[in-house]
């Protein structure tokens, strides 16, 4: 009856015969080290050196850099549009998505594809795009500053659309997969207990995909708060007007003044760090309620 | 509370799905829709809902014409297999959803709640989610969600089908039993014979879209129309035949023709026997019934109670017939494999052969 021991076959897997818990490998503590010394060198080690510069001489002198009207004005700028062309693509979105879902057009396959365009496409290009098409010297440009006195250039409005068209994906694509997921079924049984479909949307299908448009909402406004390329080509620097947060602590990196600019980025990163914190806490309560 | 369906047409691009539809269901019916997967029976409920538009036909409920009404107009309960129970709303807020549609204070809707809650016997699970109830108790909840606004029909799409054997059993029961307190008319469609044949008052056998034939349970079984009927509805043995004057024959086999099949006189007919219309004797004297010849047992398998016999006979081109006994009667015969038995039947039907 020897031979019925068992049999451990190439690898030897310790103390446990059904090899369910063994102790880890080597192998997979270096895989382990090799993640964690990525994340540490990429994301940690420059997080904690901006930290460090931002606050080295101090918090009042962090206060001051921060409270300057020039960074005040930079700080509101980009979280009143951000927070604008949130609200805008929330709505937009998911309007955009539920059609997409919902209802069969022709070029439909084409438009699904476009939705991504904004991922990919360089955000000067998109600057570049915005100045082409609304220029003071352009047909649009001239007939909106004739006709209704709106300058969309060098102005908010100008990053209002460059951070609309930036961040135009994110509802979409976030609210998308649980539109699809959603059975028709239930919005089928709404309908014969007497819901309009306005009434099955509000109280069906929003419930249901209200965290993956809150998701969205964050991270277009994350990605927008950030947003430089497009803004600098479309809004120019005009200190106190168009110049966003970002713009201005590449203004201060220009001047030198690495302070100043580490004392902005880290009141930015602190916005994103919320932002991020926020998603994630909307994910773990999906999950916990299902 | 009728339900009526005229001449219904549907079709999704070119394929029909339901042809030409008729029948009407009775106040206080528990109408069974019984067909294969595909065959139209979910499609033909839907129309009635008003969730799918119909091509061409009139459906009357209550003698009201709703064929151009929408689904919120119509006032039908729907419950589906897989529940559709609104997963962030409480079991409360479930039930009282149609309620809450038509506006009803919020006292009577709690007082409702509480009724329906009694109903499906889940007092105090109002405040649970669905995520935190069984299967069953899910469907059970729909249930109550669906009779809630005291709709007009109750309209039920395979509503046991996602449920355990047991749980499936004891569920069906109960809607029986609520529905002939309530005096619900109701459609219920399904794919399962035995589903059919314990609840419904009358069932419809619907095959490519098309209502083949209705009836009471026991008369679909015992005497079908349609072929389709005979095989889908249990274990039937066809036997090709004649019927002339007063007798049925193939071969040399002539036995009487059952009594009111004069409108057969003279066509190809076939013989349908069921399993348990069938007995096998040791010798000819002791075989009851008409006797159709002789066979050699080919199986005997255990079947719980009984136990299931396949016979082949000796003429008729060999053909093999399913015959359930009861083991006193294997005992008594001395039924073995391999024994050759006279075949006869105690009880037959005739179906007409171009009734496909």
């Amino acid at each position: 009856m020897a031979e019925q021991s068992p049999a451990y076959g190439l690898f030897k897997v310790g103390d446990s015969p059904a090899g369910y818990s063994r102790a880890p490998s080597l192998g997979a503590w270096g895989l382990r080290l090799m993640a964690i010394s990525y994340l540490t060198i990429l994301i940690v080690i420059p997080l904690v050196v901006i930290h460090v510069q931002g606050l080295r001489f101090g918090l009042d002198t962090f206060w001051q850099s921060i409270s300057r009207p020039e960074a005040v004005s930079a700080l509101t700028l980009s979280l009143t549009t951000s927070l604008m062309m949130a609200a805008i693509n929330t709505v937009m979105g998911t309007l955009t998505a539920y059609v997409l879902v919902h209802y069969k057009f022709p070029g439909k396959a084409l438009f699904n594809t476009l939705v991504d365009l904004p991922f990919a496409i360089p955000t000067v290009v998109i600057g570049v795009m915005l100045v082409l098409l609304y220029g003071p010297q352009t047909i649009v440009g001239k007939f909106l500053q004739q006709e209704f006195n709106i300058r969309i250039l060098f102005d908010t409005p100008g990053i209002v659309i460059a951070l609309l068209l930036v961040g135009y994906p994110f509802v979409i694509r976030t609210v998308q997969p649980l539109l699809l997921q959603l059975d028709s079924n239930q919005t089928d049984v709404a309908q014969t207990m007497g819901a309009s479909s306005w009434t099955t949307f509000r109280r069906v299908i929003f419930p249901t995909i209200r965290p993956a448009v809150v998701t969205g909402a964050l991270l277009s406004f994350a990605r927008s708060l950030g947003e430089f390329g497009s803004i600098i080509v479309v809004a120019g620097n005009i200190p106190m007007r168009s110049q966003t947060a970002t713009v201005y602590v590449y203004t201060q990196v220009e001047a030198g003044n690495m302070q100043a600019a580490s004392s902005i980025s880290i009141v930015l990163l602190l916005i994103a760090f919320i932002a991020t914190i926020g998603i994630d806490l909307l994910n773990w309560r999906r999950h916990a309620r299902n | 509370m009728s339900i009526e369906v005229l001449h219904v047409n549907k079709s999704f691009d070119t394929t029909p799905i339901v042809r030409d539809v008729s029948v009407k269901i009775e106040t206080g019916e528990l109408f069974v829709l019984l067909g294969a997967s595909g065959s139209g029976k979910s499609t033909l409920l839907r129309l009635i809902a008003g969730l799918i538009e119909l091509d061409s036909g009139t459906i009357l409920l209550n003698d009201r014409d709703v064929t151009h009404l929408s689904p919120q107009q119509r006032g039908t309960g729907f419950v589906f297999q897989n529940y559709s129970l609104f997963r962030h709303m409480t079991v409360a807020q479930n039930i009282e959803f149609g309620l809450s549609i038509r506006k009803v204070k919020r006292l009577e809707r709690e007082q409702r709640v509480n009724e329906l809650l009694e109903l499906i016997e889940l007092q105090g699970y109002g405040n649970r989610y669905p995520a935190q109830l069984s299967g069953g108790q899910q469907q059970r909840v729909a249930l109550a969600r669906a009779l809630a606004y005291q709709p007009n029909v109750l309209l039920l799409d395979e509503p046991f089908g996602a449920l355990d054997v047991k749980i499936r059993v004891q569920l069906r029961q109960n809607l029986r039993a609520i529905q002939q307190r309530l005096g619900l008319t109701a459609i219920l469609v399904t794919h399962d014979q035995e589903e059919a044949f314990d609840i419904a008052d009358r069932i419809g056998i619907i095959d490519q879209g098309e209502l083949l034939e209705v009836g009471a349970p026991d008369q679909l079984y015992r005497n079908p129309t349609h072929r389709f009927t005979a095989t889908f509805l249990g274990t039937a043995n066809l036997l090709d035949a004649r019927r002339n004057g007063t007798n049925v024959y193939w071969g040399d086999v002539k036995i009487p023709a059952p009594a009111n099949t004069e409108q057969f006189s003279g066509k190809p007919v076939e013989v349908l026997a069921r399993p348990e219309e069938v007995a096998l004797s040791c010798t000819r004297e002791r075989a009851p019934g008409s006797i159709i010849g002789q066979g050699i047992v080919d199986s005997i398998a255990f079947a719980g109670p009984v136990l299931r016999v396949t016979v082949c006979l000796l003429s008729h081109d060999r053909k093999n017939l399913q015959v359930l006994l009861a083991p006193s009667d294997v005992r008594d015969q001395n039924i073995e494999v391999g024994q050759e038995v006279w075949v006869s039947l105690k009880e037959y039907h005739l179906l007409a052969t171009n009734a496909e």
